[in-house]
């Protein structure tokens, strides 16, 4: 009889634990959406805020763990020290927010709630060299479930939509190859270049819809 | 360029490839494999030590910030050939 990988494992806690994941993204789609509500009804003919909200599949979730393992390589004489429950985006939501001034503000609604007023965790996403904010990130659990950990990103809409990019055109075929290749330095550098000119795009646009309200006072 | 662009740089003008599935340098000549994330850790000169280091005496020398056990090595050294 063939010995079980440590794949076959967490296949099988994967199916044990997706009726949760799904509960805990219902939970948290509902919580933020009411929690936004009155920014989303207030919002300018221009300004956006856009919820999704995802569900990890089986594949993404084994694979997100094996690549928190330097060498990818599972131990396989030890596969009780996996479980996907250590993953802090089983279920997660993001936040794709336009204009900065909105960003902010969404930001700290989010952040009162789960960090002042719950047990999250910040954890903003920071790259480059040296490290710069790209984004705001919190993990931790909803009351749905003692074991499934959710994550929000709060993203500045062009940062986000180009996550979408790179995820569709890098991950989602699943190669790891092509995966590994989005993760060589070389590679990382130019994405630096892409996040700074998304920043400027977006801070410019920002300026320049400033200066149209003030001509409107006029 | 960046220090970790310029790591890479030494690396792969030193005879060391890329695994993309692992995400390891690695260097079969020299019997060598280094995680990225040992690479990201360490520094240039460190990095140039040890890519100035002779040959591992028996079977592959993996440079990763935590050990890998027996059983990882052995699976790692079959993946790298």
């Amino acid at each position: 009889m063939t010995q079980r990988k440590v794949e076959d494992f967490l296949r099988e806690q994967y199916s044990e634990l997706s009726p949760e994941i799904k509960k805990v993204l219902l939970q948290l789609q509902t919580d933020v959406e009411h929690l936004l509500l009155d920014v989303r009804l207030g919002l300018k003919h221009h300004e956006r805020v856009h919820i999704e909200a995802r569900a990890k599949e089986c594949d993404s979730a084994i694979g997100a763990l094996r690549r928190r393992i330097e060498g990818r390589q599972f131990d396989e004489d030890t596969p009780d020290k996996y479980t996907l429950t250590t993953l802090p985006d089983l279920a997660a939501l993001r936040v794709l927010v336009f204009p900065k001034s909105r960003l902010d503000e969404v930001n700290a609604l989010v952040q009162l709630k789960y960090v002042k007023h719950g047990d999250w965790t910040p954890d903003p996403v920071e790259t480059g060299e040296p490290k710069r904010w790209r984004a705001w990130k919190y993990y931790g659990k909803c009351s749905t479930s003692s074991e499934i950990q959710a994550e929000i990103q709060v993203v500045p809409t062009l940062t986000g939509l180009f996550w979408q990019i790179e995820h569709d055109a890098f991950y989602k075929p699943r190669d790891p190859v092509l995966r590994g290749a989005a993760e060589k330095p070389s590679v990382r550098e130019r994405r630096e270049g892409v996040y700074e000119a998304f920043e400027r795009l977006e801070q410019t646009l920002q300026e320049e819809l400033d200066k149209n309200a003030a001509q409107d006072g006029w | 360029m960046t220090e970790l662009a310029k790591k890479e740089a030494l690396l792969e003008a030193s005879g060391y490839r890329y695994h993309f599935d692992r995400m390891i340098y690695f260097n079969r000549t020299k019997r060598q494999a280094l995680s990225l994330e040992y690479v990201e850790d360490h520094s240039l000169e460190e990095i140039r030590d040890l890519v100035d280091q002779q040959p591992a005496a028996n079977g592959w020398a993996f440079y990763f910030n935590d050990p890998p056990s027996d059983r990882v090595k052995h699976d790692l050294a079959d993946a790298l050939g």
